[in-house]
């Protein structure tokens, strides 16, 4: 069989379409763009009927009428972008933690539906008016709050992150996973409605003597964190509502706290009881857990903040360049820091030996997520892609050696070290770490 | 005449003590600034004030020792925890792991237990009676708590067989690791943001990921649709278009679930019969389900979706 070039394979399919009833040449056609594609070689999918300019379907036929879907929920082609968790992380799924698909997310919010989870005993489903907020300890009114009384309270909104410190956890000893879901996945960010702590702490009549308050959750696992008065009278947030509506069960509702910039877990959820008291409880929260083990043997404890972490989100390894050499891109990603504001973050191709500022773009707020983008051409040849954040304090993100050589590889939490991506000459990408 | 007036008396009475009542918590002279919630009563913080701190306040009266705790230890515990405490599978190991937390990488792994790690020993009182059992918390009592206290020291060789533990004995214990903890002195690891000839490029060493060990199966994902996208798509179309009828069996649709009748119908030609039935209609149910937005395709989905569904019921 003569070999045809692509241009004489069409243009041959086209002569043998024109003589054909429409339903035989859509067939005919399919069939035979297939065939060209596969002749030819051509390494993309084929390029079908479907894919040219028609009248598509969807435009000739009604669609769905209103409350076909009362809560409404994303397009169906979007069915892939769902959390996810590591099977083999945790002994069940009940005290566990699903991973946010940053991959698949734009801008700074991320949708309630896909705010990673961490629970200690699963969900409960707590009726709001059955809800109670009980405060005590060194206050001269202890009080009990429902639901409808704290709402009443004056009411703030404010955009923060929220983040596991186990983020990229499961790195500190070496790179084992291959997706970004589960190396940066523990976060997420989102426009937060509430009242604010020291509010309802000047309610109840705070003693001067009150330093400590023990937050307590109403699920199973009934889980405490001790804050320091100075977080509580800040900025921490008795939040009832998230992106506009009220909590997702998984998030907390009716009430959780939220601590800014905190390790997530002090944001206790199903919040139900604050203790004011002179001294931390110490509770297995900050004492077996949460606490980073240095090499020497001793741990450090109340390690609250979340330093200025960052990673890109394109390229990554679920969303590879494949098949984009020389056009444009932008190197897009996201940083944030526990302690403020970024200010800066800059972006490396050659793993971290020269470096270009990216631009922030969109809302810059302390304590949330940050976008940065960096406008780039790729010539095709290999990259090792590095991103790095710079807040407000001036905190530079460490390199991964840098962490290490103070943190050891046993720390667990707090990973926050600029992150590698290898992004090959087929527009593939692998996480790796350089050392 | 005396009677209705004291009637009279006795009714006003009552109005005192019922707005007594109702308003003295918003209405007392110290109340806060917006006056909401209600007076906290020493009744009501009993029941909730369950927290023990680290120096052993809050701890309950009561006992409990060794002998008692091994016995409902082996009950109530043992399946995650391991007869000895070394734990079973994942779930989390107990006793063990001494001198072990100076270990990094290369010489084995940290074994974090309650004798190893836990600076003090109320919080592990607190802790199990607020969290333990796993799948039924809040469950034991006091007494309980204290001889499963006793029994988790005797696993990890803190206390003797005869140890007895209370509300005095606990915060007397020392624990191992107490003195090893100490404030986060962070920011450490110190970074600069440097910009051009950073890193001697010699040195650098480039580490590959594991593979085999990340469940990866959404890496693919934009490649075709796997089986589990076609339920998806399909649940959102059932959902939609056909549960109105099949939840609740509507006009004799088969319901969902009612296994013997979808059992029959699959039998009279399979899968791809179904399918064509609910596109051309049948019986009382039009062409389509009456989604008449509905492709081929999505049909397809919707059905597959409502089988699986029998199927796992």
């Amino acid at each position: 069989m003569k070999r045809l070039s692509d241009k004489e394979l069409l243009s041959a399919v086209a002569r043998k379409a024109t003589s054909m009833s429409v339903p035989q040449r859509r067939r005919f056609l399919q069939a035979g763009m297939i065939v060209a594609g596969t002749a030819a070689g051509i390494a993309q999918t084929p390029r079908t009927v479907a894919d040219t300019l028609q009248v598509k379907a969807w435009s000739k036929q009604l669609g769905r009428g209103v409350v076909s879907a009362p809560y409404g929920s994303p397009s169906r082609h979007e069915a892939h972008v769902v959390r996810r968790n590591v099977p083999w992380l945790t002994a069940d799924t009940v005290s566990s933690i699903s991973f946010t698909p940053l991959h698949e997310l734009h801008g700074i919010i991320t949708p309630n539906g896909l705010v990673f989870e961490r629970y200690h005993a699963g969900v409960p489903e707590i009726p709001p008016e059955q809800h109670q907020l009980l405060i005590h300890g060194l206050v001269t009114r202890p009080l009990v709050l429902e639901m409808n009384d704290l709402m009443r309270f004056p009411s703030v909104s404010v955009i923060h992150f929220l983040e596991c410190p186990a983020n990229g956890g499961m790195e500190w000893r070496g790179a084992q996973m291959e997706a970004l879901q589960f190396t940066h996945g523990m976060i997420s960010c989102c426009e937060w409605t509430g009242v604010p702590l020291s509010v309802v702490l000047q309610e109840a009549g705070l003693k001067p003597e009150g330093k400590w308050i023990l937050a307590e959750g109403a699920d199973g696992a009934g889980m405490t964190r001790s804050i320091p008065i100075e977080k509580a009278l800040d900025d921490a947030l008795l939040a009832y509502a998230q992106n506009g509506e009220r909590l997702r069960p998984e998030q907390g509702y009716p009430l959780r706290l939220l601590n800014p910039g905190w390790e997530g877990n002090t944001s206790v959820k199903w919040l139900r009881r604050l203790k004011v008291g002179e001294l931390p409880w110490h509770h297995r929260e900050e004492t077996s857990k949460y606490t980073d083990l240095m090499p020497d043997g001793r741990s450090r404890r109340f390690t609250w903040v979340q330093d200025a972490n960052s990673v890109i989100l394109s390229p990554c390894p679920e969303k590879p360049w494949t098949g984009m050499i020389g056009r444009f891109h932008e190197i897009r990603g996201i940083a944030w820091s526990g302690r403020g504001r970024i200010k800066r973050v800059d972006v490396s191709d050659d793993g971290g030996v020269n470096w270009r500022p990216a631009q922030l773009k969109g809302p810059v707020l302390s304590k949330a997520l940050t976008r940065f983008v960096l406008p780039y051409e790729w010539d095709g040849s290999p990259k090792l892609l590095q991103s790095r954040a710079v807040d407000e304090t001036g905190y530079v993100q460490p390199t991964l050696a840098q962490l290490r050589d103070i943190r050891g590889v046993e720390s667990i939490y707090h990973k926050n070290s600029i992150h590698t991506w290898a992004l090959s000459n087929d527009g593939a990408v692998r996480n790796v770490q350089i050392s | 005449m005396m009677v209705r007036f004291a009637m009279y008396k006795f009714l006003n009475l009552c109005w005192i003590v019922v707005l007594s009542a109702v308003c003295l918590p918003t209405m007392a002279k110290d109340a806060g600034t917006y006056g909401l919630g209600r007076a906290a009563t020493e009744t009501d913080i009993a029941v909730w004030d369950i927290d023990v701190r680290f120096d052993g306040a809050g701890l309950p009266a009561g006992n409990g020792n060794v002998a008692q705790g091994e016995m409902l230890f082996d009950a109530k515990c043992s399946a995650c925890h391991g007869d000895f405490g070394q734990g079973e599978g994942r779930w989390p190991p107990l006793a063990g792991g001494n001198d072990t937390l100076r270990h990094q990488g290369a010489d084995g792994r940290p074994e974090k237990t309650v004798g190893s790690y836990w600076p003090y020993v109320p919080p592990l009182f607190d802790y199990i009676r607020r969290a333990m059992p796993y799948a039924a918390p809040k469950t034991l009592t006091d007494e309980e708590t204290y001889a499963l206290v006793a029994y988790v020291l005797r696993l990890n060789e803190i206390v003797g067989d005869n140890f007895t533990a209370n509300a005095q004995s606990l915060p007397q214990i020392v624990m191992p690791n107490r003195d090893n903890f100490f404030f986060d002195p962070r920011p450490d690891s110190p970074n600069t943001a440097c910009m051009e000839d950073c890193v001697d490029t010699g040195t650098l060493r480039l580490i590959e990921s594991i593979t085999g060990v990340t469940p990866s199966e959404h890496l693919g994902i934009n490649k075709e649709s796997s089986a589990e996208k076609i339920i998806n798509v399909g649940a959102v179309h059932y959902k939609a278009s056909c549960a109105v009828c099949h939840a609740a069996g509507v006009a004799g649709a088969p319901r969902e679930g009612d296994s013997v009748e979808w059992k029959r119908r699959l039998q009279v030609g399979g899968e791809a019969a179904l399918i064509d039935s609910v596109i051309s209609g049948k019986g009382l149910m039009p062409p389509r389900g009456g989604g008449a937005h509905l492709s081929d395709e999505d049909i397809t989905a919707a059905a597959r979706y409502l089988i699986r569904l029998e199927k796992s019921n």
